[in-house]
């Protein structure tokens, strides 16, 4: 299974659907930080099962690549302890 | 890579439901408040009722930012998006919430051009795409979505973008909290903390709840297994006589919250003297609006809205489910009249609003142990 | 066989109280839905409640033919004693290719599904082509082959067809719509009546592909990961079930708009039992499983465009899944529920933590415009 690519921001959840959305759910999902751009903005990250998507991370200082963050409609929010 | 299984390994989590059933006291009727969409969701969709004994009841409070908008609030989006030039984006939950005519997704059945976004960056990507249109955010969402709104306008400001605004429907947890605290219709004996909106906030906010009204709160993660231990803590503190504020989600959220997130936070809004909140009436400073400095994004200062109050059709008590006053089956028009389909309410059209997530997930007659 | 315990004795009268509520919620569920909507949304064509709604409110009492009443996905009837079974489909897929497949490929394989789990061995189909102005004539040639090549697979000939222009604007490039014609095999006897408590449910083979692959095609999710739709003829499994399940097998369905979780609940609902899912042993390819819980979608919902649900005997499950799994492409095939007494017309999924959940049908569409 090739490692998937991503385009642009993370996409929150559809709530289209009778689910899930995520300011209702106050979901925060952990992704690891794959690299992260010049200034530290944005990072590409990795969620479960291996789906990449890019994340503002500027709200987390002194971000590595190989750390994983909790992420909140395309931000992320926290360092999990992993 | 997986962050997450261990939080919801049965095997651990049967065994968490059997210190839960040997640390009840026999005969006692506890109940605990969660106040966060995201866990009423988990509730439900792992039946965590299953695993406690009937002696523990979990109870809904106003954890869903949209089932708190009320029904005006939606009226006065619609009005701009029937401004010429305007394109209005929220996300998806909001397109079904009722308003005074009808709700966002009628709106755009008649042709205002309404947009479901992901996250408020879409909504800046199409107003960059899209010069010629008003781009409006309808901004919701509790201090977990807060940040995400603030950098996005700080990215628009930077940008120099002119045609993208927000309206801004932020609510902060604090407020409602004192508000079910100081009314008499709740019993409650012990509350979990949001774990998302904590990763913003931290811990303090929430002292007051122990040092003011004597309860147990214990910050929670997600994951069932996260619940189970954190009903666990609020448990074992009302057994051993504290009221602590305990942090059981210390992988993520740290006790002083995200100072930098707080920091724009306090660049880019500005607290509401008040604001409106479905089923439980005004309450002071609990809701954000676009700061001074932000003004020139404000579609509230671009476009007059008609910011009438609109009285709950009579039938409804979201209300009371907000509060936690009664349980969603109890209200005389659930699952009748008032369904996910034809919904009267906003609990039952959040995915995360009580009153959807028992109909939808929670509709079984469940065999209990009593304790 | 597994039933579901009645409510405990915590209580009495508030749970007496739940019991009764869930009573009658369940009476107004099975009054026959009507429609009453203003205008036709999106939702209507999800396959879920709207379009319950809207087909058995509307559609099948106006046209009141007996054999559209059975809501089969093929009509059955006889000929001169000749088995016949008939299909229509329309395909309104955007974009028109996706990852693994295009918008003609599904118009044959849709079509061919529908007379496959009827029973029926596909013999003929016809097409009609709605094309947009401005349609490139390489876009046109590509899908035009693909239907060549698709039908050929599937054994299938295109014995008429109709085409028309609409202008620019209009039809997304274009769309389909076949009716199908079949021979009902004579060793099936098929019908959502003969399900009995007992009985498993099996599925084909993974599910959800077909409607990441599309999101995922689109872009506008802005996801990128490696799923491929999963369109197919199901004949060859439908012909190995019929041999080795023969008399077992009960009823058969086309998981596609709504998923499995729609499919299930049809069946629950059409012969008054109920369903017990084992979430551990549905079966989902990671990166499916990845998107899903990204964009917050439960797999179980999402379309196929190959994959069929099977209800077979108890004393014949064995066999009947050994025979899809011996199929190329349904290695993953796998038995995920049981059906049950209780609670009738309902499926509860036992979720991998422990607790249960209810799995409804859904009111509006996760993926508009999937096939």
């Amino acid at each position: 299974m090739n490692a998937p690519r991503v385009v642009h921001a993370v996409p929150a959840a559809s709530c289209d659907d009778p689910f899930h959305c995520i300011t209702c759910s106050d979901e925060g999902v952990p992704m690891r930080v794959l690299s992260l751009d010049g200034d530290g903005a944005i990072a590409r990250c990795e969620g479960e099962s291996g789906v990449e998507s890019e994340v503002l991370v500027g709200l987390i200082e002194h971000l590595q690549v190989g750390e994983v963050v909790v992420v909140h409609a395309g931000t992320a929010l926290a360092r999990m302890q992993t | 890579m997986k962050f997450v299984d261990e939080f919801r390994n049965a095997e651990l989590g049967e065994r968490v439901s059997a210190e839960i059933a040997a640390l009840v006291e026999p005969g006692r009727h506890y109940k605990i408040m969660e106040v966060c969409g995201g866990h009423t969701h988990t509730i439900y969709r792992y039946g965590i009722d299953d695993l406690l004994p009937a002696n523990v009841e979990l109870v809904h409070g106003p954890g869903c930012p949209v089932c708190v908008i009320p029904m005006g609030r939606v009226d006065d989006g619609i009005a701009i998006a029937r401004e010429p030039k305007v394109t209005l984006t929220c996300f998806g939950d909001m397109m079904r919430v009722p308003g005074g005519n009808g709700s966002f997704l009628d709106a755009k059945a008649a042709g205002a051009d309404i947009r479901m976004v992901y996250s408020p960056l879409d909504a800046l990507r199409i107003a960059r795409e899209n010069p010629d249109r008003d781009v409006v955010f309808f901004a919701i969402g509790f201090e977990t979505t807060a940040p995400s709104t603030a950098l996005t306008l700080m990215r628009a400001k930077a940008e120099g973008v002119k045609n993208f605004f927000v309206m801004c429907n932020h609510v902060t947890i604090v407020p409602p909290l004192r508000a079910l605290l100081d009314s008499p219709d709740l019993r409650l004996d012990g509350f979990l903390g949001p774990g998302h909106v904590c990763t913003v906030v931290g811990g303090r906010p929430f002292e007051f709840i122990s040092t003011e009204y004597r309860k147990p709160v214990v910050i929670s993660g997600f994951e069932p297994l996260d619940m189970l231990q954190s009903i666990h803590m609020v448990l074992k503190q009302l057994d051993d006589g504290r009221c602590e504020i305990e942090n059981q989600y210390t992988r993520v959220v740290p006790y002083d919250g995200n100072v930098q997130a707080l920091r724009i936070l306090s660049q880019v809004f500005q607290i509401r003297p008040h604001f409106e909140w479905r089923g439980l009436g005004f309450i002071s400073q609990s809701a954000l609006a676009l700061g001074p400095a932000y003004r020139a994004f404000d579609a509230e200062a671009r476009y007059a809205v008609p910011g009438v109050r609109v009285a709950d059709p009579k039938a409804c008590q979201c209300g009371e489910v907000l509060k936690g006053v009664i349980k969603p089956w109890e209200c005389k028009v659930f699952g009748t009249a008032c369904t996910p389909e034809h919904p009267i309410g906003t609990c039952m059209v959040s995915s995360e609003g009580a009153c959807a997530a028992y109909y939808n997930f929670g509709r079984i007659a469940r065999e209990r142990a009593v304790v | 066989m597994t039933t579901i315990p009645a409510n405990g004795a915590f209580g009495g009268k508030l749970d007496e109280r739940e019991r009764e509520t869930l009573d009658k919620i369940d009476l107004v569920r099975n009054r026959a839905p009507k429609f009453r909507d203003d205008r036709i949304t999106m939702a209507h064509g999800a396959g879920g409640k709207a379009t319950s709604s809207l087909v058995q409110g509307l559609f099948v009492p106006t046209f009141a033919s007996p054999v559209l009443s059975a809501l089969d996905d093929a009509g059955c009837f006889d000929v001169d004693a000749a088995p016949l079974a008939m299909t229509t489909d329309s395909f309104v897929v955007t974009p028109l290719v996706f990852p693994g497949g295009s918008i003609g490929e599904l118009a044959v394989n849709g079509t061919v599904n529908d007379l496959a789990v009827a029973g029926a061995r596909p013999l003929a189909m016809t097409l009609a082509m709605v094309l947009e102005e401005g349609l490139s004539a390489e876009d046109l040639r590509r899908e035009v082959e693909a239907i060549a090549r698709a039908a050929k697979l599937a054994g299938v000939s295109i014995v008429a067809g109709d085409t028309k222009v609409v202008e620019r604007g209009h039809a997304d490039g274009m769309y389909l719509c076949t009716t199908g014609i079949g021979r009902r095999d004579a060793r099936a006897r098929l019908s959502p009546s003969s399900i009995k408590p007992g009985d498993r449910v099996l599925v084909s083979g993974n599910v959800g592909d077909h409607g990441v692959a599309i999101m995922l095609a689109r872009g506008q999710f802005e996801l990128d990961a490696d799923v491929v739709s999963d369109t197919r003829s199901l004949w060859p499994v439908v012909e190995g079930l019929l041999d080795a399940a023969g008399g077992e097998l009960r009823c058969m369905r086309d998981a596609t708009r709504g998923g499995v979780a729609s499919v299930l609940n049809e069946l629950a609902v059409a012969s008054g039992v109920g369903m017990l899912v084992n979430e551990k042993a549905v079966p989902v390819a990671p990166p499916v499983a990845g998107a899903c819980e990204l964009l917050g979608i439960d797999p179980m919902y999402v379309a196929n465009e190959g994959k069929l649900v099977a209800v077979v005997g108890a004393a014949g499950a064995e066999r009947a899944l050994a025979a899809i799994r011996a199929i190329p492409g349904c290695e993953t095939a796998a038995e995920i529920a049981e059906v049950c007494t209780e609670p009738k017309g309902m499926v509860l999924v036992q979720t991998a933590f422990g607790g249960r959940r209810v799995m409804d049908l859904l009111v509006g569409d996760p993926l508009p415009r999937i096939c």
